[in-house]
């Protein structure tokens, strides 16, 4: 949406929300229009806190989290074990399992995955600094919770390679049928891989 | 009255997160050669594509018109899910180059059966027990390149054209995208041992075997003459099988 050319400060903001995820053109417009007719103090306090989030947030200098300190609040609590690290993707994974309630351990997060069809490979994720971690503490198990997709795989198949030097225990999480899921609407793969992941009761 | 749709068998070459929860997948289909297509909601909800959009499968796909030179992806079933490349990184590795070279040196839009057939084998070689993923996938890239017609010239010298007896080293000039006699020799020539020039002679004609019986030397020598005549013929490295491994050579390096 242009209205005034080069110059046009409500095009630019609309071109700029567009860019956010799942933020189409209307709905751009529609925040824009929201923004522009609301209190001129939020629109400075949105807009401060948007200029220094690359400032105030970095990435955890243990696990690689986002954080506001130097070390984040999950590697700062002393009442979470050190026994279990769990490699994950993405910090909105972290995030995933942390809701589950299920899991007091640390974590490591790649923020990428290997990917072949990509040319992405070790060298490129934070993965030497994960056998650091490993290495210096007495880690009794790593959980790799990467995606069930090829890459995912890819990149638990090189962690559990990598830590086997160490004798290092590498598990890596179910996959299968959805709590609640219909096998008949399972898809082959899913279902393929839950059978072949069966445990016996 | 719904669009139309053709289905195709197909190999996905890559797929990229595009918007909120839909897909952009490369495609190599059976029946339009190359093709680019969106795959609205396959983020989302798995119940259109499941896990049909990963790499390495033969899929059955539904492709409609599209906007602009985007097709429309309206369905994909698994065939064949090849999940043995799944259980090593060396396989992994290997496919994701065959996959990769398949992608740049393909063109849109045109059919070709051979170079659908030779992926669908070199895919299901490599899913299966046993494989050598290294030298399975070097006779893949030898063979593809000579279906694209960018076979290097392995038999006489570029500048001279004095043949090169076969049985004999020869040095090999990407920027030729040939072999020299010694003196012609520039920067950035490798050296084409004899086994490793014979093998990949064979290679190249579609006569040899699949898992022919090279030395790791003459693994990597074949290697690095095939990387290097792509990166002189495309200006890019496309890189190996070696991306996954440890101190492997990825290209974005």
């Amino acid at each position: 949406m242009a209205l005034e050319g080069p110059s046009d400060p409500l095009g630019e903001l609309v071109q700029l929300l567009g860019r956010l995820p799942g933020i189409g053109e209307r709905t751009a417009t529609r925040l824009a229009y929201h923004v522009l007719a609301g209190d001129a103090a939020y629109a400075g306090a949105l807009g401060e806190s948007l200029s220094h989030i690359h400032a105030r947030i970095r990435r955890c200098e243990v696990c690689g989290n986002f954080s506001a300190e130097a070390v984040c609040p999950i590697c700062r609590d002393p009442r979470r074990s050190d026994d279990q690290i769990c490699v994950v993707a993405r910090v909105p994974d972290l995030a995933a399992i942390e809701r589950s309630g299920t899991f007091r351990g640390r974590y490591h997060v790649l923020h990428g995955l290997l990917a072949p069809l990509d040319g992405v490979g070790p060298e490129d994720l934070p993965l030497d600094a994960l056998e650091a971690r490993v290495k210096a503490h007495s880690v009794e198990e790593v959980i790799v919770a990467t995606p069930l997709s090829v890459e995912g795989e890819a990149t638990a198949l090189y962690v559990a390679e990598v830590l086997r030097e160490h004798g290092t225990p590498v598990s890596r999480i179910a996959s299968g049928v959805p709590h609640g899921g219909e096998l008949e609407y399972t898809d082959q793969v899913t279902l393929g891989r839950a059978l072949e992941g069966r445990r016996r009761l | 009255m719904p669009a139309p749709t053709e289905r195709t068998p197909a190999f996905v070459l890559r797929s990229v997160a595009y918007g909120e929860a839909d897909r952009i997948v490369t495609l190599l289909t059976a029946s339009k050669g190359r093709v680019s297509a969106l795959a609205r909601g396959a983020r989302r909800s798995r119940k259109r594509f499941g896990g049909a959009l990963e790499p390495y499968a033969l899929l059955e796909v539904e492709l409609g018109a599209g906007r602009g030179q985007l097709a429309r992806l309206a369905g994909a079933t698994v065939t064949r899910a090849n999940a043995g490349i799944l259980t090593s990184l060396e396989r992994m590795g290997a496919a994701g180059a065959a996959l990769t070279w398949t992608r740049e040196l393909g063109v849109d839009g045109q059919p070709d059966p051979d170079v659908f057939a030779l992926v669908h084998e070199v895919l299901a070689d490599l899913a299966a027990p046993g494989v050598h993923a290294r030298k399975r996938v070097l006779v893949f890239q030898a063979r593809l390149l000579a279906l694209h017609g960018l076979a290097p010239q392995l038999d006489a010298c570029a500048v001279s054209g004095d043949p090169c007896p076969p049985g004999r080293a020869a040095y090999f000039d990407p920027s030729r995208g040939a072999i020299v006699r010694r003196r012609h020799a520039g920067q950035g020539h490798l050296l084409l041992s004899a086994p490793a020039r014979a093998g990949l002679r064979t290679a190249l004609a579609g006569e040899g075997a699949e898992e022919p019986p090279w030395s790791d030397a003459v693994q990597s020598e074949v290697s690095a003459v095939l990387r290097a005549h792509v990166r002189a013929q495309l200006g890019k490295d496309l890189g190996g099988a070696d991306v996954l491994a440890r101190g492997g050579a990825s290209p974005r390096r």
